[in-house]
């Protein structure tokens, strides 16, 4: 077939197939290469879906990082339980409730909390969360009819239960969705690294790493992208709408954490800091006149190595519980 | 060298700034309660350990430690959670003035909220327990669709 005549024809299929929308499978197929599910068959598709949800059964205490569907059986009075669920960064988590079997007159609950709290401390604190304090606890004895679903403010959330009835207990499924702009992050590991941006959002947005760790900025921008100079104040960072701050602790809340360095000037480069607390926190403050972004990197110290007393070190001022 | 490329404009200038007092203020509005267990005053750290608080140091050579005993709640005498809509009105009495020859009504404080006690020590065992299962799960997942690919 002449080459020319096998063009015209490639392209009256191709105009066919726009008018019937069907380009959208054209792009699916060209996506089929990065995808191998997609190259498989319906039957096969099916058999691997279903084969792909964890199922688990919950400790008293535990913690889950990853989606699926988990249950919680008494086989004894449990009265004093928790479990910790945590995500990617860019990750929100999504509690669904399954199947709950527990005497809520009886004295038995089943929370959720938007967050972390440990010994009383709560994460995000009440000053960066959205909701007030109360509003962060979901009460399935007081909501459950209503409400089957929870959904996370952040990466982070966790549930509390007692159950007194041996054979009593819970199913829970967990799925993770997608933040765009991720605000209040606990890191699951001790090494990482992270941009962070508020664009135009009045909000303050901290990232947690409750490692000892040495974290290095290395680009921040406090104010617009283009490149517009921008009015220095002349001393600190005091009266500045939008600045960052490191933080450290013992503790999970960042507003009961002890600042250690401000800054509030943009810059490009490496700022290095040691800090030798249980908890470090970066936390940006967004007046939400400007997009705002911080890229840093973090990775755990070893606090048996010998100290080297010139550095930039400030790790005396916490001393790790490890 | 962990040095400032350019010296970031920094809240405090110097090697070691000053302890924060309960009245200095803070850049963050009204000043922040400094937890005491945040101080570097070794007094407060020896009163931490006499009060049996869980902080374990790990010594040289020393096998892991395991984790800690179990974890309690913040569990006071008729806690109450905190609920939508705490009552914070005086009682008709007060209201009325009669309350005032006795002692002024004072605001029921808030009960604690629903906490759970566990260290930073158990937390990151927890979460290394979590990364490995997510991991071996994630290998699972890979070795089915492996499995079913080469079919």
């Amino acid at each position: 077939m002449p080459s020319a005549f096998q063009f015209q024809c490639h392209f009256i299929l191709i105009f066919l197939a726009a008018s019937k929308g069907e380009t959208r499978y054209l792009e699916v197929r060209d996506a089929g290469e990065d995808e191998p599910f997609l190259l498989l068959s319906e039957d096969l598709k099916r058999e691997l879906s279903a084969g792909q949800v964890y199922r688990r059964s919950l400790r008293c205490i535990d913690m889950l990082s990853i989606e699926g569907q988990f249950t919680f059986t008494a086989d004894q009075p449990q009265l004093h339980c928790a479990t910790f669920f945590i995500g990617e960064p860019e990750e929100l988590i999504m509690i669904d409730y399954d199947f709950v079997n527990i005497d809520c007159k009886g004295g038995d609950f089943l929370k959720v909390f938007d967050g972390w709290i440990l010994k009383g401390e709560k994460f995000p604190s009440s000053l960066d969360h959205p909701l007030p304090a109360s509003q962060r606890y979901i009460d399935f004895c007081e909501s459950g009819n209503i409400q089957k679903s929870v959904r996370s403010s952040q990466n982070v959330a966790m549930i509390f239960f007692r159950i007194h009835q041996p054979g009593n207990g819970f199913t829970i499924t967990v799925k993770k969705n997608t933040n765009l702009f991720p605000c209040n992050v606990i890191s699951q590991t001790p090494s990482g690294r992270f941009t962070m941006v508020i664009p135009h959002q009045h909000r303050n947005c901290s990232f947690s790493i409750i490692y000892p760790v040495v974290i290095k900025i290395s680009d921040l921008i406090l104010g617009h992208l283009n490149g517009l100079f921008l009015k220095k104040p002349s001393a600190g960072c005091a009266g500045v709408g939008d600045f960052v701050e490191l933080l450290g602790g013992t503790g999970l809340d960042p507003s009961k954490m002890f600042p250690l360095a401000d800054l509030c000037h943009s810059f490009h480069g490496s700022a290095q800091m040691k800090i030798g607390c249980d908890n470090t926190v970066l936390r940006m403050v967004s007046s939400g006149k400007h997009i705002n972004r911080v890229t840093f990197e973090y990775h755990q110290i070893d606090l048996q190595e010998p100290e080297n007393r010139k550095e930039n070190s400030i790790e005396e001022f916490c001393f790790p519980s490890i | 060298m962990g040095l400032w490329s350019r010296p970031p404009r920094l809240g405090r200038a110097g090697p070691a700034p000053p302890l924060p007092r309960p009245s200095a203020p803070s850049p963050r509005g009204p000043a922040a309660p400094v937890p005491p267990s945040c101080s570097p005053c070794p007094a407060v750290l020896a009163l931490a350990a006499a009060a049996g608080h869980p902080t374990p140091r790990h010594r040289p050579g020393a096998p892991p430690a395991p984790p800690e005993l179990p974890v309690l709640y913040n569990h006071r005498p008729r806690r109450r959670l905190i609920s939508r809509g705490t009552d914070r009105t005086p009682p008709a009495a007060y209201r009325q003035g009669r309350g005032t020859a006795h002692r002024p009504w004072r605001a029921r404080r808030d009960e604690p909220p629903l906490s759970i006690d566990l260290t930073f020590h158990l937390l990151r065992h927890l979460l290394l327990l979590a990364r490995a299962q997510s991991q071996r799960a994630q290998a699972d997942s890979n070795r089915l669709i492996l499995d079913a690919v080469g079919r």
